[in-house]
């Protein structure tokens, strides 16, 4: 594509009717709590305004959500910020520092509200008035509210958005929290992953921008495109689950034959993501094909769903403290106990209650 | 020493029915359940001559569809069945007889009020081990299930489930440990069961084969009145 | 006299403050504070340590393998675990090639709009490109034609009014010395360099199953090989990582390193920045055993004050030596004077900085999430630069060989090293040095492999039953940014405390309890500030450091002079 075309015409080329696009615009008008005469501008600025304007906010997070993004192999994502979208803000890449960097976001903000696309890398951190998370002297967790309000939707993108990931894990010093718990009011996409596949991302921004909404969601709040399936129901490995061959150490024979990964820790059978079907890189490959068990990071609570090389059932319950089959195992055991005992007395009781009424008849016959 | 007693009908046939395929469901779905929880065995040779696990998990799958049909079925039975097929905990006299049947198995009474069909405390332990129990076990059971077709009518019906663990991960986790809850309620049941069959000789163990239960005579409870006739 | 903060610092990886004062055109006196802290240090304590790699590895999503490494490093340090060779190979090929991605990426991406200006591109002959690009190398990407499609999709943009990640920056600024063709030149391997970056990273994917946060092991690596299954890492795996050695160092060789020489002889007369003149590196790289110094491809050191001719030892483990402070950070020490060595070290957070929102921080007190370490009561910076001037020092031989030939083909002393030009140099020179080994590092496993040795992990001391009721070790490597240290200790199986000093720690630090300035701080002091508005040179020094802030996270230094006014950037 050698030059700029308005959100309208990409949309158009991608095969949305003009209908379809209208509607799309007053459903954001109506997201927006727009009245209904405000909806010709919606859609001025989309056919007009050549390409969607995005904000991207970095919080509490460690740029790795960034980093995946970089490496989409379809689209680039040089063709993704050059031609498809406008990338207003994004502290890692945009040119412009401090100052000049908020004018962009402000002026984006006040052009195109209720059109911008806001992606959000990183939790909100509610701990000590949000001190733990600064942005221009600004609370980040303030900002990302004043950011949203005018926004068509919000991005959830990565585990910290989405589950609050590391810092979330306990005991959570700084009180981070996934940014639903922050934005109550626009429509959130959650895409999950420490960090999510860089074509997932991609594929999910770029759904936006043709099919003009929001993509179908799972019950989770993720999009089915993505989410919907486990990532040992599609595992290269799943074969060696099914014929029950399993690594038991690292390196061993079955791991040199790459049998499953499940006894020793693999979270694919809970958890929800694409590795085992897009896979990372460009189709490279993904953990568990490359020999590591699933940590499960797209997951909520993931790093306290842990130690990691545990077969599943053996990870102590977060709740209890103790894992399923030594409490199951435990309480079987007292339990036998207290049958043995409980016979026991009641063969010490009855005995008892034999000799009483013995010896009643002894002297009732006396 | 003899006691004059007589037979009551107790467990209808659609009773012992369920009974023993509850039984046998919780059996195979406890141990098929620990096994793909903690797969000890390993298969020979190439994973496409094997299939071990697969096969575990299917017949995990089967029982489980059998075990919640009985269940139903066990539901309407409470409707359709006798006296004894049913309970009302919601009466004043069923919580007197779980504070009597307590003291009872504390020792703190010497006898216990001689029920034909289960005592309360029984049946609040089978609200508990059972109903409660496997309630949990179906949905969780069933939405780990819908997770494979995330477009199918399991999912629809218990994808909600998921989604009010946080995920899946604790889903599974609190299932594998309430199935040890069926292996404490198994020990503690074949035990009440046979000291309820000695103490009180009254075919508890055969009933569940037949139906029958033998009880104390109401007339002749008096032991005295008993001794007098066997000295007769 | 003015001071004129900058925050956010855009093109980093976190979130950094900057405030400067600047009288006469000069900065006089500069504060740098971490605006972001999460504890990830208190979180793993009582995890499991074979756990923890993965905790800490979210430290950094842009260092994204280094600080895992150095983590299993601490953890079979304390526990006194040997790996195989193969896993060490593995890990030398993860590290090398993240040396090279993360590289570029900083100088193209990160860094290159500090010299590259943009909208000059537009007004380049794509002609006169060409024949530039042509005349420094070999790279197929050079055709006039080629730059023309470069320039009209920059013009199309530039047109549209919507510059997207271009809007507002210093475009046009005095201090932007290349020509127009340099300049489109620049963009084009922007862009370039962002296609390919992905390329190499699939290096990570093939043993670590993905990047970012590519997987390891305690004990090894995860990546089980064997040549005759095609489940696990054969030669179809091995076949495709050569490939992308191949094509990095093509891209190295043909893009970054003629790029780099271009620029800098443009921008060799602007040799400020050059800060404290401290510099540490703890050694990395090994070719042998992280246990055995000598096989380091970095050698370890400590050179004070710029002298070349003495280099000090380091010991991570002394106590006396690498200590942190916290008298300018929001963090609570008993003694709030004191310097804890990592082992003794605390990450108790303290917040007594302003609420926000808030304009400037108060310097007098903590004005920072970053701790400042020291050695020896130094200040100390790390990094390429400080990697190379201690090899150079030591007169390791490939580095030096690298070294004088650049300074020769720019025509610059040894001196010009101590500056911002000179970080970015070694930088690109490191990026050459680690390139060329990569296909050595292949060749080793490619060989150890056919030698009959397959294993990639060593499973003895797996267990905990095999663990000391109490051990403690230290994890080390050279991160991309510098010098990067985790000390973990170990109590009946569980981590019992955890610290960690990467190298924006060191890099970004704030005064400590004697008013000594951190790297950034100092590096900023004389800088000439052509437009207060546009602080363009403030943003080259501090970027030329490679800020990684989710690493280390605050810095700012105030005197207690007059400020006549504030100007908020």
């Amino acid at each position: 594509m050698s030059e700029s075309e308005s959100y309208y015409q990409l949309a158009r080329r991608r095969g949305v009717t003009r209908r379809d696009f209208l509607k799309f615009c007053a459903l954001t008008g109506a997201m927006l709590g727009l009245d209904a005469t405000e909806f010709p501008k919606i859609v001025q600025a989309l056919e007009s305004k050549p390409r969607l304007p995005v904000i991207y906010l970095n919080l509490q997070e460690c740029t790795c959500c960034t980093e995946s993004l970089l490496r989409s192999a379809h689209p680039l994502i040089s063709d993704l910020i050059f031609n498809m979208i406008s990338l207003d803000y994004m502290e890692p890449l945009q040119a412009a520092a401090g100052k000049q960097a908020e004018e962009v976001r402000l002026k984006t903000m006040k052009e195109y509200p209720g059109a911008y696309l806001l992606i959000v890398e990183g939790s909100a951190t509610l701990g000590d008035g949000g001190v733990y998370c600064t942005i221009g002297g600004k609370s980040s967790t303030e900002l990302l509210k004043e950011v949203a309000d005018g926004a068509a939707a919000v991005i959830a993108y990565g585990s910290c958005a989405t589950n609050a990931c590391v810092q979330g894990a306990y005991p959570n010093p700084t009180q981070a929290v996934p940014i639903r718990k922050v934005v109550k009011n626009k429509p959130v996409i959650d895409v999950p992953g420490c960090p999510p596949i860089a074509e997932v991302i991609t594929g999910t921004i770029v759904h936006y921008l043709t099919y003009g909404k929001i993509p179908e969601l799972t019950n989770l709040g993720r999009p089915k495109a993505f989410y919907q399936h486990r990532v040992h129901d599609n595992c290269v490995r799943r074969a060696f689950f099914d014929a029950g061959q399993f690594v038991e150490t690292f390196d061993d024979a079955g791991a040199k034959q790459g049998w499953c990964l499940y006894k020793i820790g693999c979270k694919g059978p809970t958890t929800y993501n694409a590795c085992a079907i897009t896979e990372w890189n460009d189709g490279v490959s993904y953990p568990i094909k490359s020999g590591h068990p699933c940590i499960g990071c797209s997951e909520n609570n993931y790093f306290d769903n842990t130690p990691f090389y545990t077969r599943l059932a053996s990870i102590p319950n977060n709740a209890i403290g103790k894992d399923a089959d030594t409490i199951g195992a435990g309480i079987l055991g007292l339990t036998g106990i207290a049958v043995a005992a409980h016979a026991g007395m009641t063969a010490v009781v009855k005995n008892h209650e034999k000799n009483r009424k013995e010896s009643n008849h002894d002297k009732n016959r006396n | 020493m003899g006691i004059l007693r007589r037979q009551v009908y107790v467990w209808q046939f659609p009773i012992r029915l369920f009974h023993w395929v509850n039984a046998v469901a919780i059996t195979v779905l406890f141990l098929t359940g620990m096994y793909i929880g903690y797969p000890i065995f390993v298969s020979p040779g190439e994973a496409v001559q094997n299939f071990f696990m697969g096969n575990v998990r299917y017949w995990h799958g089967v029982f489980a569809y059998a075990f919640t049909t009985n269940m139903l079925f066990r539901l309407y039975w409470y409707w359709a069945g006798n006296e004894y097929s049913k309970f009302r905990f919601w009466k004043k006299d069923f919580w007197q007889d779980v504070v009597a049947t307590f003291k009872y198995y504390t020792f703190l009474a010497p006898e216990h009020t001689v029920k034909v069909g289960h005592n309360a405390l029984a049946q609040l332990m089978y609200l508990i081990f059972i109903w409660i129990s496997s309630l949990f076990m179906i949905f969780t059971g069933f939405a780990m299930r819908g997770g494979s077709n995330p477009n199918g009518i399991l999912q629809t019906l218990f994808g909600w489930v998921v989604v009010n663990f946080r995920g899946e991960y604790q889903v599974r986790n609190l299932h594998h440990l309430v199935a040890w809850g069926y292996a404490i309620f198994l020990l503690s049941h074949l035990y009440m069961v046979i000291r309820q069959d000695l103490l009180d000789d009254d075919g508890t163990i055969s009933s569940m084969v037949n139906g029958y239960k033998f009880m104390i005579c109401k007339d002749a409870l008096e032991e005295e009145t008993q001794e007098r006739l066997l000295k007769k | 006299m003015t001071r004129i903060v900058i925050d956010p610092i855009t093109r980093i990886e976190g979130h950094l403050r900057i405030e400067a004062v600047v009288e006469g055109n000069r900065i006089i006196d500069a504060v740098s504070a971490g605006t972001v802290f999460r504890g990830i240090e208190k979180i793993v304590e009582n995890r499991d340590p074979r756990d923890v790699w993965a905790f800490v590895q979210r430290i950094c999503g842009v260092c994204t393998h280094i600080h895992a490494l150095a983590s299993i490093r601490a953890v079979e340090d304390a526990l006194d675990i040997r790996i195989p060779k193969n896993a060490n190979y593995i890990r030398n090929i993860m590290t090398a090639t993240q040396f090279v991605q993360d590289h570029v990426i900083h100088f193209y991406h990160l860094h290159g709009f500090d010299w590259i200006d943009v909208v000059s591109a537009l007004k380049a002959d794509p002609v006169q490109t060409s024949a530039l690009a042509r005349s420094i190398s070999n790279w197929p990407n050079s055709s006039d034609g080629y730059f023309r499609d470069v320039q009209t999709k920059v013009k199309t943009l530039v047109e549209s009014g919507q510059l997207g990640i271009f809007a507002n920056a210093y475009w046009g600024h005095p201090a932007y010395r290349l020509p127009p063709e340099a300049n489109l030149m620049g963009v084009a391997h922007y862009i370039e360099a962002l296609s390919w970056q992905k390329e190499v990273a699939k290096i990570h994917t093939i043993f670590g199953g993905k990047n970012p946060h590519p997987n390891y092991l305690v004990g090894g690596m995860a990546s089980t090989l064997n040549m005759d299954d095609n489940s696990v890492i054969n030669m179809e795996r091995l076949n495709l990582v050569k490939t992308k050695i191949d094509e990095a160092q093509v891209f190295v060789d043909q893009v970054l390193i003629p790029d780099i020489f271009a620029i800098a002889s443009f921008y060799k007369q602007d040799l400020y920045g050059g800060g404290g003149g401290n510099y540490l590196a703890y050694g990395g790289i090994p070719i042998g055993d992280i246990r055995e110094p000598e096989s380091f491809l970095f050698p370890s050191g400590v050179v004070l004050d710029r002298d070349l001719s003495k280099v000090y030892d380091i010991d991570l483990k002394d106590p006396k030596q690498i200590q942190e402070f916290v008298s300018h950070s929001w963090y609570r020490y008993d003694d709030p004077k004191a310097g804890l060595h990592p082992w003794q070290g605390k990450t108790e957070a303290s917040y007594d900085g302003p609420r926000p929102p808030y304009t400037n921080v108060d310097e007098k007190k903590g004005y920072s999430w970053i701790k400042a370490p020291r050695w020896q009561g130094h200040a100390m910076e790390v990094g390429p630069l400080a990697r190379f001037v201690i090899a150079y020092a030591r007169g390791n031989k490939e580095i030096k060989g690298l070294v004088d030939d650049a300074l020769q083909r720019l025509d610059l002393p040894v001196t010009a090293l101590f500056s911002t030009l000179g970080r970015t140099l070694a930088r690109a020179l490191e990026s050459k040095y680690l390139v060329n080994q990569l296909a050595g590092f292949y060749s080793d496993l490619v060989a150890n492999i056919k030698a009959g040795d397959s294993q990639t992990f060593n499973g003895e001391k797996w267990e905990p039953e095999k663990w000391p009721a109490q051990a403690q070790g230290v994890g080390f490597a050279e991160a991309p940014r510098g010098a990067l240290g985790h000390w973990v200790k170990i109590n009946n199986g569980k981590v019992s405390d955890y610290q960690a000093v990467v190298p924006t720690t060191w890099n970004a630090s704030p005064r400590d309890d004697s008013g000594q300035k951190g790297p950034y701080e100092s590096s900023l002091l004389d800088t000439p500030i052509v437009n207060e508005d546009q602080p363009l040179e403030v943003l080259r020094t501090i970027h030329s450091f490679d800020p990684c802030l989710a690493c280390a996270t605050h810095l700012l230094t105030p005197t207690g002079e007059e400020i006549l006014k504030v100007r908020i950037l």
